[in-house]
């Protein structure tokens, strides 16, 4: 009887032992496992980390910024998060340098490409503008040289992006030093401005 | 070397007469200038029987020789008035704006420290008010109600 029990509490102090050294080794597997997807994990983030940083983030900004508006799909646009102040956005505009057909610009600019578009159209009421303000005759000789001087020089400005009306009086005093001297250029490209200031509807 | 020192002296010879001509250019604007404003005033005062107030402002700026360039300075003066007027709905006083008329033309006084006269920028004002088909100074009617 005690030969009988003796062999049972061996044996089941060996399933222990059995059972124990299993769970060790089921324990240890589990542990390896977790190192393993440790270990993997780390890589894959090392590996980001590597990735990120051999990244050239301007090669994507000159890719897709156009006149300061990012552009990361066709639908979605990202204005820059510091525009100018009084920053205006208008748009569509049709261009081959402008992807997004968004152009960002000034409100000093946005008023002086209106008033230029006002101005080409509208060169008779700047002509009565300059009679009114300098006198008869100072309207004759403006209202000379608007259609072969002054209006082709504006219509040459259509295009200039960042318009002001500084942009505008020197680009008319330019076009008006031949036909009426310098300092007859200067004021008359003083005056056409103050018309289309005071006159265009913006 | 000989023509390089030749074509020197002719660029230098050309810039000399840029600058005759650019003075020449100068004198001839303020010349035409002031003739415009006489014959204007004598037309007035012969074919239309109007008597010149000593007070008008064309009758000013050649009695006391004011610098012709600076002519068309007191119509852009009425003219930013108006737009800060429709802009923001200001205006200045008549005694305000008469000092910026001082201001514009560069004179604080006349002759024997003689003051130039509110008169003047009364009637520069009335000249400008609306008189015709034109509205573009509705200003001066405002200033001139101060």
């Amino acid at each position: 009887m005690i030969c009988l029990l003796k062999k049972i509490l061996i044996a089941s102090t060996s399933l222990v032992m059995l059972l124990s050294i299993s769970t060790g080794f089921i324990g240890i597997k589990a542990s390896a496992a977790e190192l393993s997807a440790s270990n993997s994990a780390q890589d894959v983030k090392n590996d980001t980390q590597e990735l990120l940083n051999n990244l050239d983030y301007n090669s994507f900004a000159a890719d897709y910024e156009v006149n300061g508006v990012q552009i990361f799909d066709d639908n979605y646009i990202e204005v820059d998060n510091t525009p100018a102040q009084g920053s205006l956005i208008v748009g569509p505009v049709n261009g081959a340098s402008n992807p997004g057909g968004i152009q960002i610009m000034s409100a000093g600019s946005y008023a002086a490409k209106k008033g230029l578009k006002w101005a080409v159209n509208n060169t008779t009421a700047i002509t009565n503008f300059v009679g009114r303000t300098l006198g008869k005759k100072a309207a004759v000789k403006v209202g000379n040289v608007m259609h072969s001087y002054v209006k082709p020089a504006l219509k040459k400005l259509e295009r200039v992006e960042n318009l002001t009306y500084g942009k505008i009086e020197d680009a008319i005093y330019d076009a008006l030093k031949k036909p009426l001297g310098k300092t007859g250029a200067k004021v008359a490209a003083n005056v056409i401005v103050e018309a289309i200031e005071i006159l265009s509807p913006v | 070397m000989e023509k390089f020192e030749e074509l020197e002296d002719r660029i230098k010879k050309i810039e000399e007469e840029i600058e005759q001509i650019d003075r020449l250019d100068n004198d001839t604007f303020e010349l035409t200038q002031k003739l415009e404003k006489v014959t204007s005033l004598l037309v007035e005062v012969v074919e239309n029987n109007k008597s010149i107030d000593k007070n008008d402002i064309d009758f000013i700026v050649l009695k006391f020789d004011i610098d012709p360039k600076q002519y068309h300075e007191i119509p852009m003066l009425v003219s930013k008035k108006e737009k800060e007027y429709r802009k923001n709905g200001t205006f200045p006083t008549l005694k305000q704006f008469h000092q910026e008329v001082l201001e514009t033309l560069s004179i604080s006084e006349l002759e024997n420290n003689e003051l130039l006269p509110i008169e003047v920028t009364k009637n520069l004002l009335e000249k400008y008010k609306k008189t015709d088909e034109y509205d573009y100074f509705a200003v001066c009617e405002k200033i001139l109600s101060t």
